[in-house]
């Protein structure tokens, strides 16, 4: 239990104090009832380390869905200065631009009825899943550095999906900066066979229908009425991100040394932004985060195609739009307010999701109105949210806000809740159909092993960062 | 999953998100070798292994945490990218950080054998490496 000193500033947000060598307080979003299995953790300790960077602006701050992670905790959202600020890998995470898109269909839920054990057994057979898994693509290095500066664009470019998706993901699915010459030749050979691979782990691709609409306006502007059918893919960079950040890591120890940089936990190893080593991080940083958008529009070109062959259609016979991607890993520069003045900031998000506000511009102009949409999956027995970006994220938490459910059974203590039964059986009764490669992978995924997303999200509508617009219920999920 | 036999020479310790062990040894050496066989232990099946695979690995690093980390991320990326799993470790040489090492396994064959974790990577966090006597301990933690 963390013995850390809280301060109640509103119902759902809570202050650490900033004490020692500390530079900023922390904060922490959460209810009453939230913030004690919180406190459980040593999440909020890592809260008051990542307090302790130079350069930090405003508040270390940490999402409902915080939990222990290394060095930063998932959920942790940290802002820099850029001339004074420092770029940490651990802020980002191994899973480089890990993120989220949800395609709406023309279909209702009518219309996948009864056929739903057909679709995910194709869905399954069409996209490699689980550990270590290899992809239907072989790209040559050559190829994979056009992925590394394309993004999804490279995926558009091949026939994979339709360009007029682009505009609907986080920099149009292509992150500026990116090198390819800061990238080991290690990375590239875990990223060759891997692009077009959900991995393993929380990763998934689901078979969902629109349940509840809360914003009905809102809703109308993306297009989501009751009963539709959609689809949400949840993956990474693989392989390819976690050997940048890993191999950034250990750059990254010895430039904390050479720039005399207080590390209250090593993974919170760092350089200057603007430091030849906080350079090269971030232009290897962006070659991982253009796999990712480059991975999901592969494998959601899969999931389409899948789609439309289980149900015996013709090749585009469903209409299908990408609503919006989001990114849960990522450093960006962004401009924000700090008193009241626009400032150029180093945003982590680590396990965050950006939640930009109405208005501004980097929300795709049709969804300028309500702000930019934010998907937040749950777990897969449950529901997941489509939320959006509020003036109060922009004035509060740097326009972020969370990004999932958030564990609450460590995966060895799922494992031992789950002995004796079967989970896939236990889903089917409630009408959930689930392949998986892993048994384990399905124990350590259950839905008891995760917090109920709507208690997440409760908080981050209370606390006013995020506006809730309808809720998703899964029919069918594939699972690393 | 880690069986009751190896127990003195690792644990699995409890985090949220990730895995972790905590690794015994009578000797520097052999708490290296207990760290990798417990790695390969919560990663996959390696129960009654053939050893028809053999490898030599060196590795260096500036002190024994980093050497730590530095000699699993080795053996995790072997796994990765030639498909191997190993339970035998052999310390040919350990001296001023460096790590030489014969390993004998086998190809892994996901037919016959079932994988638990896919390891991300390996971490510094709350890493250390401690000796106590001829007793030696170390913790590492797992992103999976």
């Amino acid at each position: 239990m963390s013995s850390l000193k809280f301060l109640q500033k509103t119902d759902y947000l809570w202050e650490i104090p900033q004490e020692g060598k500390m530079r900023v307080p922390g904060r922490i979003y959460a209810s009453k009832k939230m913030l004690n299995s919180i406190r459980a953790d040593n999440a909020p300790d890592q809260v008051c380390n990542v307090a302790h960077l130079p350069g930090i602006v405003n508040y270390s701050l940490a999402m409902p869905d915080i939990h222990w992670g290394y060095g930063f905790s998932i959920g942790g959202v940290a802002a820099f200065d850029l001339d004074e600020g420092i770029i940490s890998p651990g802020g980002v995470g191994y899973d480089i631009n890990c993120g989220v898109r949800l395609l709406k269909t023309s279909l209702n839920r009518k219309d996948v009825s009864g056929h739903i054990k057909k679709i995910i057994d194709l869905l399954f057979q069409s996209i490699p899943t689980g550990v270590g898994s290899k992809g239907a693509l072989r790209i040559t290095h050559n190829e994979l550095k056009r992925v590394m500066l394309d993004g999804a664009k490279w995926a558009t470019d091949k026939g994979f999906g339709d360009a007029s998706n682009l505009e609907f993901i986080e920099e149009n699915g292509q992150m500026p900066g990116a090198d390819p010459a800061t990238v080991s030749e290690r990375a590239m050979d875990r990223g060759t066979p891997q692009l077009g691979t959900l991995g393993s782990g929380n990763h998934f691709v689901e078979l969902q229908y629109v349940d509840k609409i809360y914003d009905h306006d809102a809703a109308t502007t993306l297009g989501l009425t009751e009963d539709q059918v959609t689809l949400t893919i949840h993956t990474g960079s693989r392989g390819f991100g976690y050997q940048i950040c890993d191999d950034s890591i250990k750059k990254m120890l010895r430039a904390s040394e050479k720039y005399d940089i207080y590390l209250p936990d090593k993974q919170l190893c760092c350089a200057p932004i603007r430091s030849p080593e906080g350079k090269e991080y971030l232009a290897a940083m962006a070659c991982a985060i253009n796999y990712a958008f480059a991975n999901r529009q592969v494998i959601s070109h899969w999931a389409c195609e899948s789609l439309e062959s289980a149900l015996g259609f013709s090749k585009g016979t469903i209409k299908f739009q990408l609503v919006y991607e989001v990114a849960h890993n990522i450093a960006k520069e962004e401009t924000h307010l700090v008193d009241k003045k626009p400032v150029k900031l180093l945003v982590h998000r680590k396990g965050a999701t950006r939640a930009f506000g109405p208005g501004s511009h980097d929300v795709p102009e049709k969804y300028r109105k309500i702000g930019q949409p934010v998907l937040i999956p749950g777990d897969m027995g449950r529901y997941s949210y489509v939320l959006s970006g509020t003036e109060g994220a922009m004035n509060e938490t740097f326009g972020s806000t969370c990004h999932g459910a958030g564990r609450l059974l460590s995966r060895h203590k799922a494992i031992d809740a789950a002995k004796g039964r079967s989970i896939f059986r236990e889903l089917e009764d409630i009408g959930i159909y689930v392949r998986s490669t892993g048994k384990k992978t399905l124990a350590e995924e259950m839905p008891e092993a995760y917090k109920d997303v709507s208690d997440v999200v409760d908080a981050v509508t209370g606390a006013g960062i995020s506006n809730k617009i309808a809720r998703l219920k899964p029919l069918g999920v594939i699972k690393g | 999953m880690p069986g009751s036999k190896s127990h003195e020479r690792y644990i699995q310790i409890e985090h949220t998100g990730d895995i972790g062990i905590k690794i015994f040894g009578n000797s520097a050496q052999e708490l290296f070798a207990n760290a990798a066989y417990g790695m390969f232990d919560v990663m996959v099946d390696i129960s009654e292994l053939e050893h028809n695979v053999s490898e030599t690995i060196d590795v260096a690093a500036d002190n024994y945490e980093e050497l730590l980390v530095t000699w699993l991320t080795e053996l995790n990326y072997i796994f990765i990218s030639e498909n191997r799993i190993f339970d035998k470790f052999e310390i040919t040489r350990f001296k001023n950080f460096e790590l030489s090492s014969i390993i004998s396994g086998d190809t892994f064959d996901p037919r016959k054998r079932e994988i638990y974790s896919e390891i991300k990577a390996i971490t510094y966090h709350e890493l250390y490496v401690k000796q106590n006597g001829d007793k030696w301990e170390a913790q590492v933690i797992f992103d999976i």
